[in-house]
């Protein structure tokens, strides 16, 4: 298997500078397995056994099960997410149970890359580039909301934690890591951030 | 800024979306067999009316979705959103 490189590798987030013990982290976790699902009715009833939990069927919802989490996309799209390594093996348990459907799976692991964001400046932070409505009211634990930040596309998972300390994983295009990561940074200077790598 | 109301995601900013001029514009079924000016009109001729206007929007950085809103031009209000497919009920463009 081919080398792979995280979007992030050529600013050395190692040893770029940051501030130790800051309210905001911030990391980047490039190799999650994420495959893409399209198709109607008889698709969801075709891989939801599969998948051992219900698809989201509106705007905001997820669903999630045995370390996975489906994010809805659009009517009839959605992305899952899986920890590292397992996408070839998922997107074929997908495929074969789609035989024959009108359907789509495609590996999208080395299409995207995660930012994860940990700490209560964050909705600040995301504030600076994005149009959502990011109050704690509006942007709920276990929600998903695509939008964007500055010029690039986004896609907000708030995976856990409370207004005090969210969670947020951030997907973006992985050719997108350099401009966003170095957006957040800009946008974080104020409150401080801690860079984990 | 905007908010238009994606028919899939709701109210939304007016920069995640992209918008895709008049909306109904039907494509002639044999183009070979149109006049030069007949072709024109189709691929250039848009109402452009003070008031009412049916358009077309997506929602390009968010689910990605066509659809269409019912918007006047005059004062940029939006009158109503419909999902691809479904026609705004009243003809007044």
């Amino acid at each position: 298997m081919a080398e792979r490189i995280a979007g992030t590798s050529h600013l050395d987030l190692k040893n770029r500078p940051s501030t130790r013990g800051a309210q905001l982290r911030m990391l980047e976790r490039p190799f999650k397995a994420k495959v893409g699902l399209r198709g109607g009715e008889d698709v969801i009833r075709a891989v939801e056994p599969v998948l051992g939990f219900a698809l989201p069927r509106r705007v905001g919802e997820t669903g999630s099960g045995s370390g996975a989490h489906a994010f809805w996309i659009g009517p009839d799209d959605w992305i899952i997410v899986y920890e590292p390594g397992r996408e070839a093996q998922i997107a074929q348990a997908l495929r074969e149970a789609c035989r024959g459907l009108h359907h789509a799976v495609i590996d999208l692991s080395e299409r995207m890359t995660t930012i994860c964001l940990e700490g209560q400046p964050l909705r600040d932070v995301l504030a600076a580039g994005c149009p959502l409505d990011l109050h704690p009211r509006a942007f709920r634990p276990g929600m998903v909301l695509q939008s964007h930040l500055g010029k690039a596309n986004v896609i907000l998972h708030y995976v856990a934690g409370n207004a005090d300390r969210p969670f947020v994983d951030l997907y973006t295009n992985r050719s997108f890591a350099d401009y966003v990561w170095k957006y957040l940074e800009n946008a974080a200077r104020e409150f401080g951030y801690e860079i984990v790598a | 800024m905007l908010l238009i109301t994606c028919p899939h995601c709701g109210p939304r900013a007016e920069t995640e979306f992209r918008n895709g001029g008049e909306a109904g514009i039907v494509r002639p079924r044999d183009p070979a067999a149109l006049s030069d000016g007949a072709w024109t009109g189709y691929v250039f001729t848009r109402q452009n009316p003070k008031g009412r206007f049916h358009e077309r929007w997506c929602h390009a950085q968010g689910c990605g979705r066509w659809f269409t809103a019912v918007r006047d031009t005059v004062t940029d209000r939006f009158l109503s959103f419909h999902p691809a497919g479904e026609q705004p009920d009243e003809a007044g463009r």
